[in-house]
């Protein structure tokens, strides 16, 4: 753009100045699906933006790329809000992708990957329970997904990393009695808050705006 | 220049007025600054290489890893060298980083002034657990321009229209051009409107550790409103002067003691040949000075985690400041109705204690707000002042001897900050960009309060300020345009 608009006339420099003013988010091919599973709102079928040119770049520095997904949708109840982070490193030793998922219903997943292949083959089948059950689910509309594909961690900051650190060992070794399962709700809670406070911060390499389908089933309705 | 950068000018102008009760010498205050700074320089710079014996990632937890750097490469040099950039970026070969480190480290870099976007990429090193860093620049140009066109209103006390205040302080014009020279060292040179010239000298390297020496030179034909000449407390109207054949020589000397911290000690010497000050709606009315000098010496402590010198995002940065300021000059030519004294030589002496606090938050993708917070204390001692009156003494002067005052300052601002949309699908993704990605729309309020204590002169000054306007930065340099609104009110 730099080079065009060097050496353009002015009719080109002032159609590239009010074309990039303009510009709106395109969403990428693929939209996403909120699915209402046991009052629980489900993120299902994720865009494919990991092929995109520069997250894809991204990915293989061997430093974490996080992408904080953000939802809003108006409700009977108002406006709602929820989400979920996914976090990815490529490991360039022993070349797998470490790939950790936090909803904000969701238990915490931490997984491996061979491949970017495998990645992707993850992240499209992804669900990511991103509002937890209430009976406001059932009366979703116009909801409005935003993904930030942030550089670095976003458990950059040593607490946020602590934090998450430990809600990922608690994941692993909750479940016993109910006292344990909600105390690792409450950090998954406090840890997912506090990583999307701490991932919004950084600048994002990417902005991602959709406009998922709501589906609801027979059994649910509005 | 961003919003904020216009609140340090406008606070650092007000919070140089001050005022002194101290009664040991000059040379013995300064002794007893240079010595603290040099002590807290000396103590606060610790080795910042953390060695890591077997740099050993921890393969048990991927999302706790360090990484040890065998080699740093730099991508994308034109003009700068690689050494300059790996001593502001802080990081060694041989020696282990987290993400977070990186992150820091990252955040440096793109605070240059000559870098425009910055990104870290690893690489395999020669054997397991080794990595390179492949650092990945763009530079700016080596020319730079700055466009300012703010339009200014004012409204409440009459001085603040007389004597330049409604003038912008910030120059409209300016051009300069950036050399690089040696592993470490930068010149600029930088002409602005006014007959302004401006010399600077960077070394990004001290004593074969990181650090920064600034010098720099500015000349302008005048200075008008920018330089509080005697300080708040002993101009009960709180008025500035207009001085002429101006001069500011800087040395400056930064330590970082930290990813984020630093210590640093800066000497500035201001002159000026001649100085008018307006008083009331009189034109006769002037108060005439010569020979104008302002020696100050600071140390400060600064911690910066900011993303961007000039747009940050995200981050805070945080001053404290100790400051010593000597200031002479001959009061001559007063004539002033009612004032018939003879030319006398005014000279005041201050100390002052000042913390500068900004944060800024981006809590939706391109929309950022910020607060600042500034709060000084200054105690100034003056041999000979010839003061101003307000209220009902308006237009007159008297003169006063041996007088000691303190006095306070409180400013607060917030901003907001609204990056429009630029480059392709998504969002614009480099800080700079292609030529037209990078605009904002900006508003931000401060209201600050300055404070002097004392029975014979003194007085509040409050003062309320509004901007709002459009900023587009491109690799050239910052272009703004937009308006200003100032009230101020003051009682004796």
């Amino acid at each position: 753009m730099r080079r065009a608009a060097g050496g353009a006339s002015i009719g080109t420099v002032v159609a590239l100045f009010w074309t990039a003013l303009v510009s709106v988010s395109t969403p990428l091919a693929g939209l996403p699906r909120l699915e209402m599973e046991g009052g629980v709102l489900v993120l299902r079928s994720l865009p494919p933006i990991l092929a995109d040119e520069e997250v894809r770049s991204h990915l293989e520095t061997g430093l974490t790329t996080t992408l904080a997904l953000r939802l809003e949708a108006r409700a009977s109840t108002g406006r709602v809000e929820g989400g979920a982070v996914v976090t990815i490193r490529f490991d360039l030793w022993d070349e797998v992708f470490h790939a950790a998922a936090v909803g904000a219903a969701s238990p915490p997943r931490r997984l491996r990957f061979q491949s970017y292949e495998d990645l992707e083959t993850w992240w499209h089948g992804l669900d990511l329970e991103v509002l937890p059950a209430t009976s406001a689910n059932n009366t979703l509309t116009q909801a409005r997904l935003v993904i930030d594909v942030v550089p670095f961690s976003a458990a950059e900051a040593q607490d946020t990393q602590r934090w998450f650190s430990k809600t990922l060992d608690d994941a692993k070794t909750s479940g016993v009695d109910d006292a344990s399962a909600q105390q690792t709700s409450d950090a998954l809670s406090r840890t997912f808050r506090l990583m999307m406070a701490t991932s919004i911060q950084r600048r994002a390499i990417r902005v991602f705006r959709y406009e998922p389908e709501i589906v609801r089933s027979a059994e649910e309705p509005p | 220049m961003s919003v904020f950068i216009y609140f340090p000018t406008m606070i650092r102008s007000r919070n140089c007025r001050a005022a002194s009760r101290s009664g040991r010498s000059t040379g013995a205050r300064a002794g007893w600054l240079v010595a603290l700074s040099v002590l807290f320089g000396l103590l606060s710079v610790p080795a910042l290489a953390r060695t890591d014996p077997d740099g050993r990632s921890d393969l048990d937890d991927p999302w706790n890893v360090t990484f040890r750097l065998e080699t740093i490469r730099i991508e994308g040099l034109r003009h700068v060298r690689q050494e300059l950039l790996l001593a502001e970026a802080r990081l060694e070969e041989g020696v282990s980083y987290s993400e977070s480190e990186l992150g820091r480290a990252i955040d440096r870099v793109r605070r240059l002034p000559f870098v425009r976007e910055a990104s870290f990429a690893l690489r395999k090193g020669s054997r397991r657990g080794l990595y390179e860093l492949v650092i990945a620049i763009e530079e700016t140009r080596r020319l730079f321009f700055g466009v300012s066109l703010l339009y200014s209103e004012h409204s409440g006390d009459s001085d603040f229209e007389l004597d330049g205040i409604d003038d912008d302080r910030e120059p409209g014009l300016l051009a300069g051009v950036r050399a690089f020279a040696g592993l470490y060292s930068t010149f600029f040179l930088a002409a602005a409107d006014e007959n302004r010239l401006v010399v600077g000298y960077t070394r990004n390297r001290l004593w074969n550790r990181p650090g920064t020496l600034r010098l720099g030179y500015e000349e302008s034909e005048s200075n008008a409103a920018s330089t509080p000449t005697f300080g708040a407390s002993v101009e009960p109207s709180f008025g500035p002067w207009s001085l002429d054949s101006y001069e500011v020589l800087t040395a400056a000397v930064d330590l970082p003691s930290g990813d984020t911290d630093s210590w640093g000690l800066e000497l500035e010497h201001r002159e000026a040949e001649r100085g008018t000050r307006r008083l009331g709606a009189d034109p006769d009315s002037i108060l005439f000075l010569e020979d104008f000098v302002d020696d100050r010496l600071t140390t400060n402590w600064l911690r910066d985690t900011t993303d961007d010198a000039l747009f940050a995002e995200r981050g805070l940065r945080q001053v404290i400041t100790l400051t010593y300021r000597r200031v002479r000059a001959d009061l001559t030519q007063p004539f002033v109705a009612g004032f018939d004294e003879p030319p006398f030589e005014v000279e005041s002496q201050s100390y002052r204690l000042g913390f500068l606090g900004s944060r800024w938050w981006t809590p939706v993708d391109r929309r950022t707000v910020w607060g600042s917070l500034n709060v000084a204390v200054a105690t100034t001692e003056i041999d000979e002042l010839a003061v101003t009156g307000v209220g009902d003494d308006a237009g007159t002067v008297r003169r006063l001897s041996d007088l000691s005052f303190g006095s306070a300052e409180i400013a607060a601002a917030v901003g907001y900050r609204y990056r429009f949309p630029g480059g392709r699908s998504g969002e614009g993704t480099r800080r700079y960009g292609g030529a037209f990605r990078e605009i904002y729309w900006e508003t931000s309020f401060e209201i600050a309060r300055t404070e002097a204590f004392s029975d014979l002169v003194g007085g509040v000054l409050v003062q309320f300020e509004a901007r709002t306007g459009v900023v587009w930065r491109t690799s050239w340099g910052v272009f703004r345009a937009g308006f200003r609104f100032v009230d101020a009110e003051q009682s004796s």
